[in-house]
């Protein structure tokens, strides 16, 4: 993305807001959200072997073939990665400063975060109807942790999104702070290539 | 990168080591608060739990956090070898790598806290194997120490005496890391004060040392006042003399079947004369350690004036006023060697740099939402030790707030 750290030079010559000047040829707040993505790998890494280790080992019911409802969490899924296709989008849009786009394209983003929280919310609250509380057994602790992980993660993308659009809405956002629009890309992005591998091994390899 | 001082590198390394490692202490906590707040079964039997899952995220962390631990400090003897010994860092380029190596092999290593909790004789052999193998790089640090001081012109200050006591000490503990490292030998030592002697050589001979090593280094750089040498010296043979003492007889007293983590022994089992000489030797460490507080006390009530650089040091940072200025280089100097301030066959020492920047300096403003972050990090961990709910919301809702606010906040006051 050579074109997003050429803008955000010039912001910084003009609104004082950028970043400093490295030897790596790489906005030092990119690297830093690398790192913290590669840290985010070793949480997500944890959660995901306990729930490997523990899988099959309930020793009562409901277990997760009675219970996982693969159209519906596929759903979601597609909603998630659309959500991923509209962030491309809003960052596009705010690179070539087309902020009337960029603010809708944001509100997108975040409205299909939403969808996908309502969809866990309503899932979550259909398990427990169905007898699968997160005390119940392994099965329910560890899905519980991990999927709300998860949806703990998307609830802070859609307010840092929503924080952006409020800021586009305000005209503080341009161009110029095409920076911070792909660096809330990247989490998006990554958030959502966690969600892929949660529906692979919980939902689709039971 | 390879022209970066030793300490910088090492202390690269370790945040890397701190990002991946934490993150997996986290998810154990985390599973650990559920079980204690909410009644989940992580790592309780009776709900079909596995309690030797919380050992293995635990160590996954806890061992990377050894390195964390040590690597700074093997940054800072890479330091102060040099400089008192008048020669360049031996093998830089090897100290680095070994370094890097350290830490890659640190993420391997793991279940040998665990081999008595029965993994099998495959897992047993593999993490054996690769204990075994962090042996190499630790000890081609080793010998790279040795090596810088071999023909130095040695000035046996306080802080070389702590960087050669670090490399001395490291030895035992590393030696003793190693019979750590066989299996069968392993199961005789666990939690006997065998085990307690060897982490005391690593992290109080190892690190600790380091540290103090580090502290004489660059106490005039940070405060701009010199530690006292004599004062200095009698810190060093105290904490010296009280460690082996404390430590070394823990060896035998651990082989005799001395348990750890148990206040009161059977005077039969023979370790009483032991024990008492491990007492003595920590009374001695904290009589040293009253020194050192005392030598740093000194320079504020007697202050004696530091140089910009008193040791002759090579770095950039002797290349600037003690303490540094708010605002340390008034423009970024061109670094061309390793040893920026020394003459060196290959290049001339770096220019003294201009008093005045030349131009207006843009300084970031100050902000109080870090510390608001930081205030929320124990409130949350006092409410969960305490086993009181609400207070870690209070916690996490102080935190969520100084990180939204830090995080919004415009680069320029």
């Amino acid at each position: 993305m050579t074109h997003g750290s050429a803008h955000a030079h010039e912001a910084g010559a003009g609104a004082g807001a950028g970043a400093h000047r490295t030897s790596m040829g790489l906005d030092s707040r990119k690297m830093a959200f690398w790192a913290f993505i590669g840290s985010e790998c070793l949480l997500f890494g944890s959660l995901i072997s306990t729930y490997l280790v523990y899988k099959g080992r309930s020793l009562t019911g409901p277990f997760p073939h009675e219970i996982l409802n693969i159209p519906f969490t596929s759903f979601s899924t597609f909603d998630l990665l659309m959500s991923s296709l509209a962030m491309v989008l809003a960052l596009a849009a705010v690179q070539r400063g087309d902020m009337k786009q960029g603010k809708l394209w944001l509100l997108v983003t975040a409205l299909l975060g939403l969808v996908f929280l309502a969809g866990q919310f309503w899932e979550f609250s259909h398990f427990v109807r169905e007898g699968l509380g997160l005390t119940t057994n392994l099965f329910g602790s560890t899905f519980y942790v991990l999927t709300g992980t998860h949806g703990a993660h998307v609830t802070v993308g859609v307010i840092w999104l929503l924080t952006l659009w409020v800021q586009a809405l305000r005209g503080k956002l341009g161009p110029g702070n095409a920076m911070t629009v792909e660096i809330t890309g990247l989490y998006w992005h990554f958030v959502d290539v966690v969600w892929i591998v949660i529906f692979t091994v919980v939902y689709l390899i039971q | 990168m390879l022209r970066l001082p030793p300490f910088t590198w090492m202390t690269l390394i370790t945040q890397f080591l701190v990002i991946t490692a934490f993150p997996v202490i986290t998810v154990a906590l985390v599973l650990l608060m559920f079980d204690r707040f909410f009644g989940t079964h992580f790592f309780v039997p009776q709900g079909g739990g596995d309690p030797i899952l919380w050992q293995h995220l635990f160590w996954m962390f806890g061992h990377p956090e050894v390195y964390i631990l040590i690597l700074p400090a093997m940054g800072v003897v890479s330091e102060v070898l040099p400089t008192f010994a008048k020669k360049p860092l031996f093998g830089y380029t090897v100290v680095v790598y070994s370094g890097v190596v350290i830490a890659f092999l640190g993420w391997s290593v793991w279940s040998h806290h665990m081999f008595s909790s029965g993994l099998g004789p495959i897992a047993d052999s593999v993490f054996a194997g690769t204990t075994m193998l962090i042996a190499i790089p630790t000890g081609v640090k080793i010998f790279n120490w040795i090596g810088t001081l071999w023909g130095g012109q040695i000035r046996f200050t306080t802080s070389l005496l702590f960087a050669v006591g670090f490399i001395a000490m490291f030895i035992i503990g590393g030696l003793s890391g190693v019979s750590h490292a066989s299996a069968p030998s392993d199961l005789q030592q666990t939690d006997t004060y065998y085990v307690v002697a060897h982490i005391h050589y690593v992290l109080f001979g190892g690190t600790i040392l380091g540290l103090f090593a580090g502290m004489y280094y660059w106490w005039p750089k940070m405060t701009g006042r010199m530690l006292s040498e004599s004062l200095g010296k009698v810190h060093f043979w105290l904490t010296l003399i009280g460690m082996n003492l404390a430590f070394f007889p823990m060896h035998f007293s651990g082989m005799l079947g001395m348990p750890r983590r148990i206040y009161t022994y059977s005077s039969d089992l023979g370790v009483t004369g032991f024990n008492q000489v491990s007492t003595i030797g920590a009374f001695l460490i904290g009589l040293a350690t009253l020194v050192f507080f005392w030598n740093l006390l000194r320079t504020r009530w007697q202050p004696v004036t530091a140089p910009s650089n008193p040791w002759g040091g090579s770095t950039l940072e002797w290349a600037i006023p003690s303490p540094p200025p708010v605002y340390n280089f008034t423009v970024i100097p061109t670094v061309e060697s390793r040893m920026p301030l020394w003459q060196t066959e290959r290049h001339a020492p770096m220019r003294p740099l201009p008093e005045r920047p030349p131009a207006a300096i843009h300084v970031p403003g100050g902000s109080w939402w870090p510390l608001i972050t930081a205030i929320g990090l124990p409130i949350l961990a006092i409410g969960a030790i305490s086993r009181a709910l609400p207070i870690v919301f209070v916690g996490v809702a102080v935190v969520i707030l100084g990180i939204y606010r830090w995080a919004y906040e415009p680069f320029e006051m």
